[in-house]
């Protein structure tokens, strides 16, 4: 048998190995795409997914029974914060009541409510849980009247006004 | 002409052959691949999505009071929305998609099952005597309410059967003043008997022949006697008992109790709402207890005849804080004396309206 090189079949060696490159360099940068495109658009939900907890967290805690101004049997004034309730809700949360229950509604997240008018300097935080290794946090602000029940009568002013500074994490 | 037959060249064609196969293959498996990936991981999404939009929505109706909302679920035609509660917590999601949520805050009384278009949400205060929570109720245009009797309750369920400010929220309530003779309407996937009589439904007695022939999962009924409701589900031809439970409540119109007893088909989704809605009247209780404590001390507590209304609040909120306590760890046996300090705590309270003291709430 003879067994002739031609430059035929040196053609299709290299035509082959060439082939075989262009794919593996297309595979590649396509997974390379796919994964950049992956981790962007995840990156992307988390960031979404802070903000929706951001909003959802500030929406509870304006609503919370524990800290809403009331009118006896009627409907609760909304977006408004009774101090007294605050203040008891506030030593509450230093017990086991955070972590056992509350956590569930607010998760990691920092409430301080801020009083504007007419006392700047008076600010209360009523809950917090932070996350110490977190990737990210959102802060959400929410403007509130509060009403301090305790000078209930009187001729000082029982309304002020305040706002309520919602910090989440991830 | 000289052919020559080289090795070479009798391995290349071969080769090359083999080679298209393998790579076009392994392309082609690969595309079918990331395909099934894609659309395993959309429906995952789907129902996480879904799943997520309804916890926000929850979230929402629950917080503002009585509202009532529609939610567009088109997409989900074909799905199956579920609602479990055990344990004090809620879990639903569509069925077998998606990571289901889980809710151990928000008293949520739903059917089982929910099969539709759209979802019809209603939220009400619950008070003991002061607010609570927001009960959320979740139904569905699908499911007919059948109201039997001529209580009160009945005309506020008609008259709240639909909405002034969403044109789209109605629900599907009938009454009838013969029960054995009602026809149900086509359409419906299920229907829930409310019972005002407390005669028309029995232990054992027989279904409406009209409902006899649908499954047993699609009929189910809840009679109100005496403070208490029973809830029933079909077996067959018959109804069986599922228990009878207190309805621990001040009453009154729009009452939460009530319409959670109307919107849970089963007694225990019906109790597991309100466990969780005692395990919050533990936190809330306590709150008020330490805010009567303050408000007793205040400047607006020592005119006139507040002094004398004041002495007996303290003790009355530590007593109220502690049923409620033991309520909610021990649903529902030790639950029974908080409507009474409930009651007493809001005579008080209308007492310091009326003399111009602060009041608790």
């Amino acid at each position: 048998m003879i067994i002739k090189k031609t430059k035929q079949g040196q053609i299709h060696i290299t035509e082959t190995i060439a082939v075989l490159f262009i794919f593996f360099v297309l595979l590649f940068f396509g997974l390379v795409f796919y994964y950049k495109y992956a981790d962007v658009s995840a990156k992307e939900q988390l960031a979404e997914n802070l903000e929706r907890r951001a909003v959802d967290s500030t929406t509870r805690f304006i609503f919370l029974p524990e800290v809403q101004c009331t009118q006896g049997e009627l409907p609760p004034f909304s977006y408004c914060l009774d101090l007294l309730k605050l203040n008891a809700f506030k030593d509450m949360l230093l017990g086991d009541a955070l972590d056992e229950y509350y956590f569930h509604l607010f998760s990691f997240a920092k409430i301080t409510i801020q009083e504007v008018y007419p006392d700047p300097t008076r600010s209360w935080v009523v809950y917090n849980k932070p996350k110490i290794d977190y990737s990210s946090k959102k802060i959400t602000y929410f403007s509130t009247a509060l009403e301090d029940t305790s000078v209930f009568g009187g001729t000082e002013p029982s309304i002020y006004f305040g706002y309520v500074a919602m910090e989440v994490y991830s | 002409m000289v052919r020559i037959f080289s090795q070479r060249g009798q391995l290349d064609l071969p080769f090359n052959w083999i080679y298209v196969l393998i790579a076009g293959g392994v392309i082609l498996l690969f595309f079918v691949g990331v395909v099934v990936k894609q659309k395993d991981v959309a429906t995952q999404q789907l129902g996480t999505d879904v799943n997520q939009i309804l916890s926000s929505i929850a979230t929402a109706a629950a917080a503002a009071e009585s509202t009532k909302v529609v939610v567009e679920t088109s997409g989900l035609a074909d799905e199956t929305l579920y609602f479990e509660c055990r344990n004090a917590q809620t879990e639903y999601g569509i069925k077998s998609k998606g990571s289901p949520v889980t809710d151990p805050i928000i008293p949520i009384f739903a059917p089982a099952e929910i099969n539709s278009k759209e979802l019809l949400l209603w939220s009400l205060p619950y008070f003991l005597p002061y607010k609570v929570t927001d009960f959320l109720y979740i139904t569905s245009p699908t499911i007919q309410y059948i109201l039997v009797g001529n209580d009160a309750r009945v005309q506020e369920f008609l008259k709240e059967s639909k909405s002034s400010e969403q044109a789209k929220f109605v629900l599907s309530v009938t009454k009838t003043a013969d029960l054995a003779s009602f026809s149900p309407q086509k359409g419906k996937q299920s229907f829930r008997i409310i019972d005002y009589t407390g005669l028309a439904v029995q232990p054992g007695g027989i279904v409406p022949a009209g409902l006899q022939k649908l499954e047993n999962r699609q009929v189910s009924a809840v009679t109100f006697s005496g403070g208490a409701a029973t809830f029933f589900v079909k077996k067959g031809t018959a109804w069986q008992s599922e228990g009878t439970t207190i309805l621990f409540s001040l009453g009154g119109d729009l009452d939460a109790v009530h319409y959670a007893a109307v919107f849970s088909d089963h007694k225990d989704m019906f109790e597991c709402g309100m466990q969780k809605a005692f395990q919050r009247l533990k936190y809330v209780s306590d709150v008020y207890e330490k805010k009567g404590l303050a408000l007793e001390n205040s400047p607006g507590a020592q005119d006139g005849n507040c002094p004398v209304l004041f002495s007996g609040l303290p003790w009355l909120l530590l007593a109220h804080q502690g049923d409620s306590t033991l309520c909610s760890d021990f649903y529902p046996e030790n639950c029974v004396s908080l409507v009474q300090k409930s009651g007493e705590i809001r005579s008080l309270n209308q007492q310091l309206f009326s003399a111009n003291c602060p009041p608790l709430y």
